[in-house]
């Protein structure tokens, strides 16, 4: 049966950080901080051991990225993952306590706002894992995304080959309009769920759509351009033989590119959830780094100057 | 133009050509099949796209279908072409090739056997995924760690290890030791600027001794090294008590603990220490003692507890009643007249306001207490010195006196028992002669028995007078006297005053932070009848409002508010002379 990471053997982990919060919390109000005019720092025999329990922590919350390539059986991986958030977030306690809310514009509280960054894209990453893949299977219909690229192809093939049948002038377009559907893109693009060639295919459509209610009206308009006319000379031909094959033909079209531009939606909604799932551990990861190279600086700086 | 168009068919058995030579103005390609380059791809249009040869000598692609063409993987209308180009059409792939001898350019023209448009070719326009765009989380972090181990790390530890560019990385700001400074160093130490190395000199090393004392020279030790040459006090650092880099915190640790730590069981330190133990003001703390002159007049001190109420005698020499003077009612003041006195009519705060300032005879006493001694001229004192200044002062007054003559002479209107006793006849007053009492007329002379007389008289009533200053009327008031020389020739002596300058010299104590209060709150001075009181106040008085370093109730008292750690005067923090034995 399925466990959520968060409920992994009864909140083995949670009950784990929640016990280091209240030990480090404990000793932090017992330390005698009020018989000193000593502030609460990090350089007191508590702050020495809330600091090495922290550091020990994010080296070993690190490591968790290298062990989790390895990891065959999921359960492994699952109670890895538990540990990893619950005893991660336990640093927002450990760490804070070790500075002794002594804050400044130097490499130690960038040490501590690197690694509250961390646990706070960790956070986005927990709710976007929760969130994301639903919305994916909603927006899927139990199509895979290859599933549904494939559809996309067998689409255009049949518009190329339908339009092909209908004018050489309808088969540019429909050729231009393929040609430049895209889905995903640069990581705006792919964010934003916008895709530059899109508006294409939408031109494309409008410009059919507006030959068909011409058709209907029967009205020729005046537009200038090339492919209008040719398209309003299509329209004529088609209102001329209004039961013919070239209708149904036109018809089949509108229908297949309609279906495309739905499909090419749920694809780009699809590429863009995927995106925004994932685009946390595009910072947790490298500010992982950075922190890393932040608490190695603090560490040795502070003992360079003891 | 003379091209050299090659179709290309990928076999499973290999890779056959079939070159077609072509010359002509322009080269056209497209799926109808009167075009040279004829693809029957149906993603290509009837009329795709057309070749020429521009007057500079290059080669022209431009499309004529509104899909384009891609060049180079880049959709364009139009573009120039050489060799090494791609221009792909639908799944058609035309690769511009070194031509041979004999032809301008080559084509090779490579068509799929099945001309379908597939996911592939959609993802291959695509970038689907953020790992296939160009952010690179294994690139992000390495130019995050690099780049912050470089300017925090690196940068600052160069300055450390090479003097020379200490300065220029520090004028930088961010790639020097600055981005170390964990805090605000005491206002006191703000004049050392940014340099670290003032303090911190030598890495992975706490901050030295020689460091501190390269200025503070002369701060005193707690204790003597010599006869106390104890760990506690000879091992720590400065760093142990003082903490930087807390302002505005103090920089001095005020822990009870750290003087607890030996003073809950001094004599495990020192035996024969007469020190008591205390380990928390209120709880454990024992009763004041007092610094007195011991009462033998050697001038040596004696320590004595406030609670030893047999040996708690001020010996000062002298006669002195608070009760009289703080009476509700007054005292008779200058010219007789009463006078309520308060203890700020006497006492004032010396400057600073921690102690009071001495009581003078001048100052505080002589207003009402006048050095008179002749009822006749009572603006004339004796002056408040030596038995010397004084005898000199009234031998010369009556020798005066009996040359000028005119002398009335009178008689003290106030009785207040300090007339001579009856049966003290040693210095009686003489009788005054006629010359003494007549009054001359300018330049008139005396006869020889006359000045005889006059001076005999003037020589008996200064020894009178001196007497009754001493031993009756004046000195003796205020001052212990005692006879001293043959009864020819009486001299006094005035017993010398010693008064504590400081009764608790092991503590300090402000009087100005205690201004809210009366004097009479803690100083028990309106029922003390003689001197020998010591009026000074004991711990429970001060428990009245202080508590021990836990309390809340009360003013929270650390060992440090009254007791200060340097004062042992004969030896300064780290000099040799700290050094372990």
């Amino acid at each position: 049966m399925h466990e959520s990471f968060l409920v992994y053997r009864n909140f083995r982990h949670l009950k784990l950080a929640l016990g280091l919060i209240v030990v480090s919390l404990v000793f932090y109000a017992w330390h005698p901080w009020h018989s000193s005019t000593e502030p609460p720092n990090g350089g007191t025999w508590l702050g020495y051991t809330l600091g090495t329990i922290g550091a020990l922590l994010i080296l070993w919350l690190t490591w968790f990225g290298v062990r989790k390539r390895k990891f065959s059986a999921s359960s492994k991986l699952q109670g890895w993952l538990s540990a990893h958030v619950y005893l991660g977030a336990s640093l927002i306690f450990v760490a804070t306590l070790h500075t002794g809310f002594q804050f400044g514009w130097n490499v130690h509280t960038l040490a501590y706002v690197l690694m509250m960054t961390v646990i706070i894209s960790g956070f986005y990453g927990i709710y976007a894992y929760a969130r994301y893949p639903n919305l994916m299977t909603a927006n899927r219909a139990g199509e895979s995304l290859q599933g549904m690229l494939d559809e996309i192809a067998e689409l255009d093939n049949e518009a190329i080959a339908v339009s092909d049948r209908i004018s050489s002038k309808i088969h540019e377009i429909v050729l231009r309009s393929i040609e430049r559907t895209q889905v995903g893109g640069t990581v705006k693009e792919q964010l934003s769920g916008s895709t530059r060639q899109v508006g294409a295919l939408d031109n494309i459509e409008r410009e059919l759509e507006d030959m068909q209610t011409r058709l209907i009206q029967g009205d020729p308009g005046d537009d200038e351009d090339d492919s209008g006319k040719t398209m309003m000379v299509m329209a004529r031909q088609l209102s001329r033989s209004r039961s013919g094959d070239q209708v149904k033909e036109v018809r089949h079209l509108l229908d297949l590119l309609t279906r495309k531009k739905s499909l090419v939606e749920r694809v780009r909604k699809d590429v863009q959830f995927k995106a925004v799932m994932d685009v946390w551990l595009y910072f947790h990861v490298p500010l992982t780094f950075a922190l890393l190279a932040a608490l190695l600086t603090h560490i040795v700086s502070v003992f360079i100057y003891w | 133009m003379r091209c050299l168009i090659r179709n290309v068919t990928r076999k499973r058995s290999g890779i056959s050509h079939d070159d077609h030579p072509f010359d002509g103005d322009h080269l056209t390609v497209g799926r109808a099949a009167s075009h040279p380059i004829f693809l029957s791809d149906l993603r290509v249009a009837l009329n795709h796209a057309r070749i020429s040869h521009t007057p500079d000598g290059k080669f022209q692609i431009v499309a004529q279908a509104l899909s384009g063409i891609r060049l180079n993987g880049e959709t364009t209308d139009m573009g120039h072409i050489s060799v090494g180009d791609e221009i792909a059409l639908g799944a058609c792939r035309i690769n511009v090739v070194e031509p041979p001898e004999g032809y301008l350019l080559c084509l090779e023209v490579e068509q799929p056997r099945a001309g379908q448009e597939s996911s592939e070719t959609l993802q291959s326009r695509s970038t689907i995924g953020l790992e296939n765009t160009k952010l690179s989380k294994r690139g992000l972090a390495w130019a995050f760690f690099v780049s912050i181990l470089a300017v925090f790390l690196l940068a600052p530890v160069s300055g450390f290890l090479v003097e020379d560019l200490r300065s220029p990385l520090r004028a930088t700001g961010v790639l020097s030791d600055k981005s170390w400074d964990t805090g605000r160093v005491a206002n006191v130490h703000q004049f050392i600027g940014d340099d670290c190395n003032v303090c911190h000199q030598k890495a992975f090393v706490q901050v030295e001794d020689t460091a501190c004392v390269a200025c503070h020279s002369e701060t005193p030790s707690h204790a003597d090294p010599v006869t106390h040459p104890v760990e506690q006090l000879t091992d720590s650092r400065c760093g142990t008590c003082h903490k930087e880099h807390n302002a505005p915190n103090s920089l001095t640790r005020l822990n009870d603990a750290l003087c607890v730590d030996c003073h809950s069981d001094i004599q495990t330190f020192d035996a024969a220490t007469e020190l008591l133990n205390a380990s928390d003001f209120e709880r454990d703390h024992p009763e004041f003692k007092a610094t007195l002159f011991k009462s033998d007049g050697s001038g040596e001190s004696v320590r004595v507890s406030l609670a030893n109420n047999a040996n708690l005698k001020e010996t000062s020499g002298l006669i002195f009643n608070h009760e009289v003077h703080l009476a509700e009612k007054g005292i008779t003041g200058k010219g007789g007249k009463p006078e309520v006195l308060t203890c700020d009519s006497c006492h004032a705060l010396e400057p600073g306001g921690a102690g009071l300032s001495p009581v003078t005879m001048a100052a505080n006493c002589q207003r009402c207490h006048t050095l008179g001694f002749d009822p006749g001229a009572p603006e004339r004192e004796v002056p408040h010195g030596t038995y010397q200044e004084v005898i000199s002062v009234l031998e010369d007054y009556y020798a005066k006196v009996a040359l000028k003559g005119g002398y009335e002479g009178g008689s003290w209107a106030l009785d207040d028992g300090r007339a001579r006793p009856a049966g003290d006849a040693k210095n009686p007053k003489p009788a005054v002669p006629d010359v003494i009492t007549m009054r001359r007329r300018p330049g008139e002379d005396l006869s020889g028995g006359e000045r005889t007389a006059a001076l005999a008289w003037a020589n008996q009533q200064w020894q009178h007078v001196a007497e009754e200053t001493f031993k009756y009327r004046t000195c003796n008031y205020c001052h212990i006297v005692t006879e001293d020389g043959d009864s020819a020739n009486p001299s006094y002596v005035v017993a010398p005053v010693k008064v504590a300058d400081q009764w608790f010299p092991k503590s300090v104590f402000a009087h100005v932070k205690h201004r809210t209060m009366e004097c009479v709150d803690c100083h028990d001075a309106k029922t003390s009848k003689v001197s020998e009181d010591v009026l000074l106040p004991g711990i429970n008085s001060c428990y009245e409002c202080h508590g021990g370093p836990h309390e809340t109730g009360k003013l929270a008292s650390q060992c440090v508010d009254c007791h200060k750690f340097h004062i042992f005067k004969g030896a300064f923090m780290g000099h040799p002379s700290m050094e372990k034995k």
